[in-house]
């Protein structure tokens, strides 16, 4: 008894080592990648996963499900799915505005992911167990919205979301001093929606930072006097300007409030952005053929039937002059070369190196203010093209699957079908098929 | 074996000659097919939702199923018979254990008719029901081996009854204060409880550790079974 | 014999009784069809008046020409398992929504805070302790009439 007490214990022991699991749900959606798995027990500490999600909706229960794995494990990753309509408070606690946000907390620090899927969650606990942020430096002097700023207009939700990413935005003025220079410190230069002129060494310093390896976001804008196309032109990109507008999928009766639902890239910065909300944009071109080593995508496209009107001061209609749809209203490049040298990763030895350049291009700027950033994919947007830009894409590989729905509303004439089937024929037909064997039974021994 | 078999097949019978095993299995189809009804009102075809509370009504209806192994054999005076029987213990555990098992496949078999009935009318994800009923059966199983130690503790089905759903249901909540407690407690008991262990089953996995757990619940039940017998012989 | 008899008895009864609680006819205030809950199920043609009255006692009259829109008043969401009333605004409401009932009688709604996204309001009828999710967008404007202001989301 004792030995085999021991073997049961024994083998116990190897099963939760093990962690081997057979996966027969569609698409094997709760199996984590090799990556996910060796990134859960490599975390040394107590890390809590809170997702806010609607607990009555499928997504909850696939939340629980996915998370459990984490906890699985690694017995120090807890989780927990909290409703936001049920526990206001503490979703205010947190600071969370937004259903599907998963707060991930480490030793003090926090990081949010967008979603309860295996690559947002991975991710996030990788950016935590990394520590640090990195900076990503904002032009200011143009008339940018402030990232402190609270208002519709203001940037600071913009701001919030990039600090629960571990980026720490800060400002960057290169107006002033003699030598205008980003910073080695930048991670990425982002250009929030400026409404007056850069200066030309401005133009000029922006433009040798992204020739030297340089992440430049450029948030354009038709209403602003600003060409942005000195910075993004070398890039395979163009900033057509004009007022986009599409009669097919727009907010409201405003035809300049645009959806925008085909994002036709396989690009990083497009993943899980679902559909988005481009007020008062203008249109992008992307020159895809520029030069080898040079990847220009289309990252956003309104649909067929928007057009571009070239003045929209004068008028909006669909006319000669009219560019029509579909119109793209955001771009990213990605320039590869390689350069005889400068390679200085091993010491003593000096040879070629790869220098890559990130820009990304959208024509509107409205999308990442206060007022509009928790629209549609509009945020997702914003941390994808930073990561992207910040390399930080995909830290890791997911391979379960997001949620699948399988609607079956509830009407009372299936209710009633359940209830008549299971309650009423099954439970009959057996006490009927006992009262028939009682019987015969009877009748035997008769 | 084969006596163990025979023991199983006679009491399996006389389970559903009786009108306790055919209002077993009648009142548990009905029961799954109102908790079925409280599932779908997500508007989900998907039934994780169904099998969850199945695996805790699967915990008092073990508790029934064994009251009668031994208590009532006691009570009747039968269970000297038993036991006196050219059979070794762990063969007429074994026996009780199958039939029980045999009583247990039985009503899940007719449970089927629930995800018959959300295939005709949805598009359920077929893993999960798979592995709800492995799951299912897999605890049923180790439930009912827990219930026989018990009955085999007993000569009032009832006591026999009563004291399986309170192991049971001792075990289930350890998972659930488990958090609230220090290492190693907390792990010891989180890994103790069942509850810890049907979350695998409900979303469409198979994990070693849970069969392993449920197989080992299932050993230990049924060998805490043969010494309450082999002390009491 | 007997034990088996009552096993059978309490199992035949559990679903019997299991299935009265959870069907769509049983006692309840709001009138759930197809997954919709209604806090008010009257429509128009159903009522008298409707005023919007502030915890401060000012009070307005809903324009009648306005009445579909609050009434039938549908909810969004009702909260199966609510915390304690103080959590949602509803233990000193903002404001009440009050039906007059061609057929006799008042209907409350008090309305609560904000959720925590902005998007929706809490809300219950007076008399019972249900928590429904109401659209912020359908109760702003009549909320406005009596000074109670809903700040858009975001």
């Amino acid at each position: 008894m004792v030995l085999g007490a021991a073997v049961v214990v024994a083998a116990n022991f190897g099963a939760v080592r093990s962690d081997r699991q057979i996966d027969l749900s569609a698409s094997r959606r709760f199996t984590l990648s090799p990556e996910s798995r060796a990134l859960a027990r490599a975390v040394p500490a107590p890390l809590h996963i809170t997702a806010f999600l609607n607990t009555g909706a499928p997504a909850a229960r696939d939340a629980r499900f996915l998370l459990s794995r984490y906890h699985e494990l690694n017995h120090r990753i807890t989780a927990s799915v909290i409703d936001p309509d049920t526990h206001p408070g503490e979703a205010r606690r947190l600071g969370v505005g937004h259903y599907a946000t998963v707060v991930l907390t480490y030793r003090g620090r926090r990081v949010d992911a967008p979603d309860a899927e295996e690559l947002e969650v991975s991710t996030a606990v990788l950016r935590l167990l990394r520590g640090g942020t990195k900076t990503v430096c904002a032009l200011t002097g143009h008339g940018e919205p402030d990232l402190a700023d609270t208002s519709p207009d203001g940037l600071s939700e913009a701001a919030t979301a990039l600090r629960r990413n571990t980026f720490e935005p800060v400002p960057l003025d290169l107006t002033t001093g003699p030598n205008a220079a980003v910073p080695a410190g930048c991670a990425a230069v982002l250009e929030l929606g400026a409404r007056q002129p850069l200066l030309t060494r401005e133009v000029e310093a922006l433009a040798a930072y992204a020739k030297s390896a340089g992440r430049l976001l450029v948030v354009a804008s038709p209403l602003s006097s600003a060409d942005p196309n000195p910075l993004v032109a070398p890039w395979g990109m163009h900033f057509l300007g004009g007022l986009v507008l599409d009669p097919a999928r727009s907010q409201g009766v405003d035809q300049s409030d645009v959806v925008v639902e085909d994002l036709p890239s396989v690009n990083p910065v497009d993943e899980g952005v679902g559909r988005l909300e481009f007020p008062a944009g203008g249109g992008v071109a992307a020159d895809r053929g520029l030069r080898d080593g040079l990847t220009v995508s289309v990252l956003a496209r309104t649909s067929d039937r928007s057009y571009v009107a070239p003045h929209p001061e004068t008028s909006i209609a669909f006319g000669p002059d009219s560019v029509p749809g579909p119109v793209a209203v955001a771009a990213a490049a990605d320039d590869s070369r390689v350069e005889a040298t400068g390679e200085q990763r091993v010491p003593g030895v000096s040879g070629p190196r790869v220098v890559r350049t990130r820009v990304v291009l959208t024509g509107a700027d409205t999308w990442l203010t206060n007022g509009f950033i928790d629209h549609l994919g509009n945020r997702r947007l914003l941390l994808n093209a930073v990561g992207w830009l910040a390399q930080e894409e995909p830290l890791v590989a997911a391979t379960s699957r997001p949620n699948l729905s399988r609607p079956l509303p509830l009407t009372p004439e299936r209710r009633a079908r359940i209830l008549v089937v299971t309650v009423g024929l099954v439970p009959g037909a057996i006490v009927g098929a006992g009262l028939v064997v009682a019987a015969l039974r009877r009748r035997a021994v008769r | 074996m084969s006596q163990a078999v025979a023991i199983a097949w006679r009491d399996l019978r006389s389970t559903y000659v009786s009108p306790f095993g055919i209002g077993v299995t009648a009142g548990f189809v009905a029961l799954s097919g109102v908790l079925l009804t409280l599932a779908l009102g997500a508007n989900q075809a998907r039934l994780d939702g169904w099998f969850g509370p199945l695996m805790v009504v699967v915990a008092v209806l073990a508790s029934l199923l064994t009251m009668r192994s031994f208590a009532e054999e006691e009570r009747a005076g039968s269970l000297e018979l038993l036991l006196t029987a050219p059979l070794r213990l762990w063969q007429v555990v074994v026996g009780k254990l199958l039939g029980a098992a045999g009583v247990l496949a039985a009503i899940t078999v007719a449970t089927v008719v629930c995800p018959l009935l959300v295939g005709s009318m949805g598009d359920p994800d077929g893993g999960p029901i798979v592995t709800g009923y492995v799951g299912l059966l897999l605890a049923g199983v180790a439930f009912l081996a827990v219930g026989l130690a018990v009955s085999s503790a007993t000569s009032n089905p009832l006591v026999a009854a009563a004291g399986s759903m309170a192991l049971l249901a001792g075990l289930w909540f350890a998972g659930v204060v488990a958090p609230g407690l220090g290492h190693p407690a907390r792990d010891v008991l989180q890994y103790l409880s069942p509850s810890s262990h049907v979350t695998g089953f409900l979303r469409g996995t198979l994990a070693l550790v849970d069969v392993t757990y449920f197989l080992s619940l299932g050993l230990a039940g049924g060998a805490g079974a043969v010494a309450v017998l082999s002390a009491r012989r | 014999m007997k034990l088996g008899a009552t096993a059978l008895v309490l199992l035949a009864l559990a679903p019997s009784a299991l299935s009265a609680c959870t069907s769509p006819s049983s006692p309840s205030s709001s009138v759930k069809g197809a997954g919709v809950d209604r806090l008010v199920a009257e429509g128009p043609s159903a009522l008298t008046g409707i005023s919007v009255v502030a915890a401060t006692g000012r009070e307005a009259a809903v324009p009648a020409g306005e009445w579909a829109r609050v009434a039938p008043l549908v909810a969004a969401r009702r909260l199966s398992r609510p915390e304690a009333p103080a959590a949602y605004g509803l233990d000193h409401p903002r404001a009440r929504l009050v039906y007059r009932r061609r057929a006799g009688g008042e209907l409350d709604v008090e309305v609560g805070a904000d959720s925590f996204d902005g998007h929706l309001v809490y809300a219950r009828r007076a008399t019972e302790a249900t928590v429904y999710l109401l659209a912020a967008d359908t109760l702003r404007p009549y909320l406005a009439l009596v000074g109670v202001a809903l700040p858009p989301p975001g």
